[in-house]
Parts: structure tokens; sequence; C-alpha cells
């Protein structure tokens, strides 16, 4: 830009329009695709892999600055090739406009190499590996060196030095060594991530950051990068669905970052951010992750370079889907059910296998993660099948005094009895299972389990027990209702009252049933069969504060779009707006099928022109709840309220820290939450169950 | 204070007031009970603030020298049970009490009697005269259907309405009641105003211990009812209860007077199928489904572990109808009832359905609303 002015500057009286001289476009161009010395690096780190190297060197001075030089094993370029490296859109990747319908190189607009040069001082130096020679061509910031014979290996040598000597504006918002340096390192990661089979080696000032063999597998790759542990934990998982290979390595909920980094998502080897990736896999997880966390997930998607559109920006950071929904139906599944497969129950271990300790111990640093092919309680449950021999149905339902409901656990307790009042247990005639279950401290159960002992924390797993029906209710009608014979007062304030009024659909789908009772005060005349009574009206006080923060995601969406949709929808969308108190009985209804149509719309890709990203600056994260995720995504929206309905409620149904429980009713949870998915793991994320292994018993006892 | 008593005897009664001493307190003495030597009688309570309970023990009882002592309670009464012998003396000298048997001596520490809660005396004024069968009953048949949590603390506890004639007693957490009414008799030989109704709401605790005293009891009881306690008496024990403050439900408001359909279901058949459909109640869906046609009632229960429904034949003539419950509430009033059958009333799937069984017990329960 600085550039241009000058030269109009110059010459107020020549004609206004000139063309460009072309070192002046190269260094406008180079402003685009080297906005750092990360992007330097990716230039030609990618050109390397399109010339099929088998491994490539990475040498990086003063975090970049000084020099970057890339060594590659590759195919090498002849002279003629060298000489015309350095013109602008000159490329070898790319031969006409049909090409760019089908890219499978990573390099191919042809900009790279010329808009380096024009802001460097580059050396190139290539053999082709059937001649006996190399040779090497410069570049000063534009000044060309002619071609000449050099001394040289098979492949190609790039030497980048002094970055931006001749670009001041540029120089000055280089930021520190350490931060250039850090977005190098991760993004040579993600390129040995992608390439796995490449060998890596990245060194800083004469030190090696990052070294990765040839020709290793992913999760070895993995393991190289992120350390063993943490690589043996991840869940594999591999499909080919409707034209997409998937493949992912997905870590259990216990290892979560506070930062978005270790989610990597490679489209056709490319390292993308991308929104809907990020908001997917986020509800994956959702309901198994602490808040603010974010879980470790490695996506690789294949897909028909047809599909998808990369020539969004010059640092093809990211992709544009041809069919956007194909995310949520394709993919979504795949990782869910190789998530709920997997049984990530903690395991206190001493040992580490392999012997890389350091990099990625788990959050608490405590817990090796096992993940055998079936739900340890499951198995254990065999164990009682074979031992009692008469079960002839599923299990649970057999069981004495299992747990039918937080409201039954007090009643059918016998310490309440009065005269008359019998166990459950009781009730049922069932014999007791055959494994020792203790509750200690009111507090945690433990439990003897086939290859050794267990520690449940028991509010945990039944809030998990419980937040699993509750959800599986509300998704699939609505939550049980106890109606009351006495109504109860609960007092709010006169906003929530209106509110709830307007929304009775919705909360009756929840459990409830309330009417105003007076301006400030509604009367409570049902409730959720799963509370107990006295927590029934801060429940309720709690889902006026979700349906507030989930007020109006469909008319969010709806506006935003309006532009694109055509006016029936725009009427259907402005139906459900907060003030029509009529419609708002179908407001989540609404919101489902909203959506839907939404994503009709969107998907004829006319909003898509807003939805350009920002910086791609690694770690930051993806831009949050837009109006595109949001649409394109579907009934994620209305999901989210029956998550968050379901997590509030479960909480408080669900026995407490505190609570004495039998023995009997302790079993039937554990036998319960056995049969249940994802039952290692509270809906916030925190475990419910630790293991401690034979294993690990008899080298504490020091038996072995 | 001296005192020689019957050891056995001794050792029930320190067991049964120790029931109502509290186990752990933050205050050694609340841990206690008291014993009280007078002429030819001994007395002894124990008390946890709600609920206190007061013996008398006249026979077979030596005083050699009156006085009172506070010794701990559960101590005192695993230290009787253990001991063997016929008789003990008790003497309370220097801050502690000495139990003396055959081969033995056993030393309690006592605390100072003056800071022992009082407890109060039997307001003989307000007696009225029950049977001890009749208050077996009326805590049996109400008491379960108390609240355990109940936002509103009065439901935790049993609302007790005594006239002149009877005495009733009602329970609910909300989502069911049970009530049962008996005859009593105000004693002949007390004045006061004749018809007053006066009503009280205890805590569970306090009624199990009338379920205790009443069960060693053959004949008549006085109850009464004054300002802030209810008291139990028999000829030897007496329970005191500290009333709950709060306003628990209009009563009659809620049982439902007219019913539209009515069903006599024999009680020993409908708990058995109810508890082998209940098995089928599962995670998603916990209630069952009662299904009422001509002659027939059905019930039914669905999960995901499957599906259950069985029939009975009943006594019921009326439109059909489909009404969800919960089957622990069901069955709790089941495990009451005395009669062979009961009668189930209800109005539709939203309403309070009743039960009843001719004995003046009603349970009035609040359906499980179902698709």
């Amino acid at each position: 830009m600085i550039e241009k002015n000058q030269s109009s500057a110059d010459a107020p009286h020549a004609a206004r329009i000139r063309k460009l001289d072309p070192h002046v476009a190269n260094k406008i161009a180079a402003g685009e695709v080297v906005e750092r010395p990360a992007s330097v690096v990716k230039e030609l780190v990618e050109n390397a892999l399109d010339a099929h190297a088998r491994r490539i060197e990475i040498e990086v001075e003063e975090g970049g600055r000084r020099l970057i030089r890339v060594v590659d094993d590759g195919w090498g370029m002849g002279p003629e090739d060298l000489a015309l490296a350095f013109a602008p859109h000159a490329t070898s990747k790319l031969g006409d406009v049909e090409d760019l319908e089908s890219i499978a190189t990573l390099g191919f607009r042809g900009e790279a190499l010329a808009s380096i040069g024009s802001i460097a001082q580059t050396k190139i130096t290539s053999r082709l590996a059937d001649r006996d020679a190399g040779h090497v061509i410069e570049n000063r910031g534009g000044q060309m060196v002619a071609p000449r014979a050099a001394a040289t290996a098979p492949g190609t040598s790039m030497e980048v030095r002094h970055l931006f000597f001749n670009t001041p504006a540029r120089a000055k918002f280089m930021r520190t060594e350490r931060t250039e340096l850090g977005h190098i390192e991760s993004l040579v990661r993600k390129f040995a991530l992608a390439f796995p089979e490449v060998g890596f080696v990245l060194s800083h000032n004469g030190r090696d950051l990052l070294r990765a063999g040839v020709g290793e597998t992913r999760r070895e790759r993995l393991a190289a990068l992120y350390g063993t542990e943490l690589a043996q934990s991840l869940v594999h998982t591999q499909q080919a669905v409707d034209g997409c290979a998937i493949e992912a390595y997905l870590a259990p909920p216990s290892v979560t970052r506070p930062h978005t980094r270790d989610m990597l998502f490679f489209v056709n080897g490319r390292a993308v951010q991308d929104r809907i990736l990020h908001r997917l896999v986020k509800d994956v997880y959702r309901d198994t992750l602490h808040g603010g966390r974010h879980p470790v997930v490695f996506l690789f998607l294949d897909v028909d370079p047809a599909r998808i559109d990369v020539n969004v920006h010059p640092t093809k950071s990211e992709v544009r889907w041809r069919v956007p929904g194909m995310l949520h139906k394709v993919v979504g599944p795949v990782l869910r059910s190789a998530l709920r497969r997997a049984n990530f129950a903690q395991e206190v271990s001493t040992e580490i296998d392999g012997f890389v300790r350091g990099a990625s111990l788990s959050r608490d640093g405590v817990a090796a993660t096992r993940w055998p092919e079936r739900p340890l309680l499951e198995r254990r449950l065999d164990g009682v099948r074979q031992a009692t021999g008469d079960f002839t149905g599923k299990l649970p339902g057999n069981l004495p005094g299992r747990l039918t409901a937080g409201s039954h656990l007090g009643e059918s307790d016998a310490r309440h009895g009065g005269p008359g009042g019998e166990s459950a247990g009781a009730d049922c005639g069932g014999g007791p299972t055959p494994f020792s279950v203790f509750q200690i401290h009111d507090s945690y159960l433990v439990c003897e389990v086939e290859d050794g002992m267990a520690i449940v924390d028991q509010h945990a797993l039944h809030e998990r027990v419980q937040y699993d029906r509750l959800l599986k209710r509300l998704t699939a009608g609505s939550v049980e209702t106890q109606r009351l014979l006495v109504p109860e007062q609960v007092e709010m304030d006169e906003a929530a009252v209106a509110l709830l009024n307007e929304r009775q659909a919705l909360l009756a789908r929840c459990g409830f049933e309330a009417s105003p009772f007076g301006p400030r005060s509604v009367a409570l005349e049902a409730v959720p069969v799963v509370l107990r009574r006295d927590q029934a009206a801060e429940v309720l006080r709690d889902l006026v504060e979700l349906f507030r923060t989930h007020g109006a995601p469909p008319e969010a969406a709806a506006d935003a779009t309006q532009r694109q949709t055509d006016p029936s929808k725009i009427r259907a969308s402005e139906t459900s707006a907060p003030d029509d108190s009529a419609s708002n009985d179908r407001a989540l209804e609404g919101a489902v099928l909203e959506s839907a149509v939404l994503e009709g719309a969107v998907m004829g890709d006319a909003a898509l022109g807003d939805a350009v990203p920002g910086d791609d600056v690694p770690g930051d994260d993806v831009p949050g709840d837009d109006v595109l995720g949001d649409a394109v995504l579907g009934d994620i929206g209305a999901r989210t309220l029956f998550h968050e309905v379901a997590d509030t409620m479960a909480c408080k149904a669900a026995i407490r820290f505190g609570d004495r429980i039998s023995r009997e009713e302790a079993r039937a949870l554990l036998v319960e939450s056995g049969a249940l998915d994802r039952a290692f793991v509270c809906p916030h994320g925190r475990p419910t169950v630790i293991r401690i292994g034979f294993a690990e018993l008899e080298k504490r006892f020091g038996r072995r | 204070m001296r005192f020689q008593a019957q050891r056995a005897r001794l050792a029930e009664v320190a067991a049964l007031v120790g029931q109502a001493v509290s186990g752990k307190s933050t205050k050694k003495i609340f841990e206690c009970l008291r014993i009280v030597a007078k002429d030819q009688e001994l007395e002894i309570s124990g008390t946890d603030l709600e609920v206190a309970i007061r013996y008398r023990i006249q026979d077979n009882i030596e005083v050699s020298e009156p006085g009172e002592v506070v010794v701990p309670a559960h101590l005192l009464a695993n230290v009787l049970r253990e001991i063997g012998d016929e008789t003990v003396t008790m003497e309370h000298a220097r801050q502690k009490l000495t139990l003396k048997t055959d081969g033995g001596l056993f030393e309690l520490e006592c605390e100072d009697p003056s800071q022992y809660p009082d407890i109060p005396e039997f307001p003989v004024a307000a007696a009225l005269k029950v049977g001890s069968n009749d208050v077996r009953a009326l805590v049996r048949k109400t008491v379960f259907a108390a609240g355990r949590e109940a936002a509103r603390f009065v439901l935790n506890g049993v609302r007790i309405l005594a006239s002149s004639d009877s005495v009733r007693f009602v329970a609910t957490d909300g989502r069911r009641l049970a009530t049962l009414s008996r005859p009593a008799m105000r004693d002949a030989s007390v004045d006061g105003p004749p018809d007053a109704e006066v009503t009280a709401i205890v805590g569970v605790k306090g009624l199990q211990h009338f379920d205790r005293v009443a069960a060693e009891t053959e004949g008549e009881m006085d109850l009464a009812l004054a300002d802030r306690f209810v008291s139990l008496r028999s000829a030897h024990a007496e329970v005191v209860v500290r009333v709950m403050e709060g306003t628990f439900p209009e009563v009659d408001q809620i049982i439902p007077d007219q019913c539209k359909g009515e069903a006599q279901i024999p009680v020993g058949v409908l708990a058995s199928r109810l508890r082998q459909v209940r098995q089928f109640a599962s995670v998603e869906s916990q209630a069952i489904v009662m299904q009422f046609s001509s002659g027939e009632l059905s019930l039914s229960a669905a999960g995901g572990d499957g599906r259950a429904e069985v029939r009975l034949g009943v006594d019921y003539e009326g439109d059909d109808l489909k009404i969800g419950f919960n089957p622990a509430f069901l069955l709790d009033s089941l495990k009451v009832v005395d009669s062979e059958s009961i009668q189930f009333g209800f109005n539709n799937a939203n309403a309070a359905a009743r039960i009843s069984d001719g004995s003046g017990f009603l349970y009035v329960i609040m359906p499980v609303l179902v698709d």
C-alpha cells in the first residue's frame, strides 16, 4: 500500500490508472501470502510435500526472521524450472481452469515463491534425482541472480534470509521471536500430523524442537508429537461414509485443554480452521466436558476435491463446503459412536507405558486412561449373570431396589420407613446380587469389579444416569410429570412469570406445570417425577434463566438471513417473535423447524459471503455462535437447550454427596449405569469411576 | 441417690428412652438420659428436644436414697444389656454413677442434672382417651405418606385433628395423601369446652415413638394436644412431641368428594400384579398405566427393557379410562389397608384418585401424566 501511494504522489499529472510494476505487485501479493515467517515455512513445506519428499528438515533462526531453510529429498528442479521459480503465477501444479475443480496438491496458486522472493533474500538450490549436479538461483528482494551449477544432494533446499528486509512496515508487525516460533512449530506439527509417512525435523537456532521419523503410522506420529500417554488414550475411528473418508483420534473427556489448539482438522491433507467442524466437535463432546474446556481431537477428512473449495483464501487455511450439512449428517454420527463405544473409566496406575512421560499428562496428572472394548460395569455384569444364572431378561430390570427415581430414594429407604414401611428391596423380592459394594462417608461407593476394585462418586454417577434419562425423554417427547395435590407457590419476578406463561408448552415438555398466581408468583401444579419436591421451585427458577438465554435463537438466525430468504420464510420467522405469545407456545418446535428451513437456504450458499473467518492465528478460538453456524448445524440450537435443561435437572435429581443410600440402591445404581453410554464421566466432565486393578494393588502391597 | 432395681426391666427402659436421645451431639448432655429416684418409683427420661420419652418403673424398686442423675444413654443401656444379673444397685456420688452387680463394678461419668432440658408434664386437661390399637393404626396408615424433604417443611409432619369424639391423622407429601379417623373419648372427669376441634402438626419421628409405646400398651391411652406439644401417655410411659409451626393444606379441599368412576379391586391381586408390572417401569418412564374398562383393569408399563401388561377382574362399570401412577405410591397404600378389597375412585387422567378401605382410611393419589 505504501508503495502505491508513493507512486501516485511522484507523478501527479500522469494518467491516474497505471499497471503496477511487477515488483510492486509481487510485494502487495506478498502481504497477503506472507504474513509472518510461519507463512514462508508453510509455502516451502507445501512445495516440498508436493515434490513427494520423504524427509523434510526445517531450520529456523531468530524466529524465522534471520533464516528459514527447508531442505527436502523430493523430485528437485532442473535449471529451467529454477529460472521460472520466482515468476508470478508460475506453477507446475495447475494446467487450466478445469484443474481448479479437482486440486489434489497443496500449493497451486503459483504466487508463493514470487511473493517471498520479493521481500527476502532467497536462494533455491535444487538437483533432479537423476542428475549428477544441481543448480542454485538467488532472488535478493526482487533482483534475480541467474542460475548456476552447484553441488548438492538430490532434492531442493530453499533458503529465506532476512524476511521483510525491504518492507519495514511489515517487519514492524513481527512479534517476538518466541511468538513467531510458536506459529512455526504449530504449523509444522500440523504438517507432520497430516503426513505421518514423511519425516520432519524442526530446529531453531541449532536446537531440535521436533523430530518425527520417516514412515510412521498416525498413532506413532501422534505419540512423537504429543507424547505416548495421550496417543494411547486416543480412541481411533475410521470410516468411509457417503464418499467421505473419516479418520479421527478422540481423546477421553478427562483430557481437556483451555484452548482449541489441540482440536485439529485436516481436509484432504490440509490443516484447516473450520467453524462448522469446530462446533460439530464441541457438540459431540458437549455433555462430557467442564465448562470452558476444549477436547483434544484429531480429525482427518478425505473428500472428493470437487465437493470443497479450498481456493477461498491465499493461505488456504479454510475450505468452503459445497454442502455444509454433510458434515453434520456424516461426520457427527461417526464421532459420536466412536466416543460411545469407548470406555474411559479412569484407572489409577503408576505405570506409564513407553518411556515418554512428559508432554501430555492428563489434566489432573494421575490418570492413565485405558479403553477396554466394552464398558467396565457391563463386563462386570457378565460375571453377575453367570454367578446367578437365573436372570432371564436384561439385567437391570430384574435387580431389587433399583433406583427408579430420585423421589423414590428416600421414600423406600428403611431408615425413613415408619411402621409398615418396607424397603423397596423387599418389594421386588429378588435376592442380592453377588458383587460387593460399600458406601463410604455417605459419598463414595467402593465396589468389587472383575479385575480389581472401583471407586464411584455416587452423585456424579447418579447425575449421569439421571441426565441420560432426562435427555432421552426431552428429545423423544417430554419429561414424566407428577401432578401435585397441593399446588406450590413459587415467587419470581414479573418478567419470569410472563416468560413462563408464554412458554407453557416448553415448560410442559420439561415436566412442569405452572400457572401465574398473582403478578410475582406462579402456582406449581405438576413437577417432573424425578425431582425431589424440595427442589422443584429451584429448578423452575433455573429453567426461567435457561429460557431467557435461549430466548430467540430462531429469530436471530432468521433476521440475519432475511436478505437471502424469500418473504414467506421471513414471515414464518416473525410469527415466532417473542411478543407473539400465542405462537410462542410452539416456540421450541418452531426453533427446530426454523433451523431446518434455514439450513436449506444457507446451503444455497447465499450467506457464505459474510462468512470469511478472521485471522488464522493458531490457538485463536474459532469465532463463536454466529448465524451461519447456527443455521448450518441445524437443530443444535434446540438441542443445546435440552442438554442444558437435562443438566440443570439431573444435578438436582441425583442423590447428593452425603446422602446415605442402601446397599441395594447402590447396586442398582451401578448396574443401571453399566448399561449407559458415557457412564464414566458426569455431564460436566468429571470422572464418575476410578478403577484400581489387581496389578496396581499387588504392586502397592509389594506382592510383586 | 441410691436404689436397687430389676435389671431386665431397667435395661429395656433405658434402651427405649435411649432411642429418643441423639446418638451424637455437640453437647454431651444431649446424649444423656435422666434418672430420678423418689419414693419407690424411678422416672427415666430422655429427649433430643424434638421428642421426649418418660418411663416410670414402680415394680421391684427399692429406693434407699432419693435423687437425680444424668448419664450417657447409650452407655448405660449397653452396660445394662450386657450384665446378666437379676438385680442391680445404682449409687450416685461425686459426679459418678456406680453400678454394682454380683461380681462387678461400673462407674459412669455424670452430667449436671440442672442443665438437662425440662420435659413438659402431661397436660391432663386436654386429654382424650384413645385405644392403643387405634393409635397404632393412626400412625401406621398415615406416616408413610408424609414428605421426607418437602419444600413446605410442615409436609414432613403429620397433622393431628382431635375433636371430642374422634382423632384424625393426615399426612401428605404433596403427591399423595393418607388419612385415617378413629373414635376418641373425652375424659369425663375433665372440664372444658366440649366440642372444640384442636389440631397440631408433629414430626414423623415422634409418631414412631407413639407406635412403640402403644405397642406395649393394652387398652386405652391418653392423647393430649397442647399449644406446643402433643403427648401420649400410657400407665407407665409418656411420649412428648414438639409441634411443628406452619400451615398444613386444607385436607377437605384436596380429597375429591365426587368420583365419576368407582371400582372395587381385590387388594392382594392388585398388589402382586403391580409388582409384576413395575419391573418394566423403566429408566425413561416410571409410571404404570391403569386402564379401566367394564369388569376389567389392565396394568401396563413399558421401557427400554421391554413391556408388560397384566389384567385383573374388577368390579367396575363405566367409561374406559387410562390413568398413570407412580407404582410405589400405589403399593404404599396397599400395604396398610386391612380389608380384602379397596374402593378405587377417579375422575380423569389429570385429577386425583381416591382409595378407601371402608375402615375410615382414605388415600388420595395424584396421577403421573401419560401420553
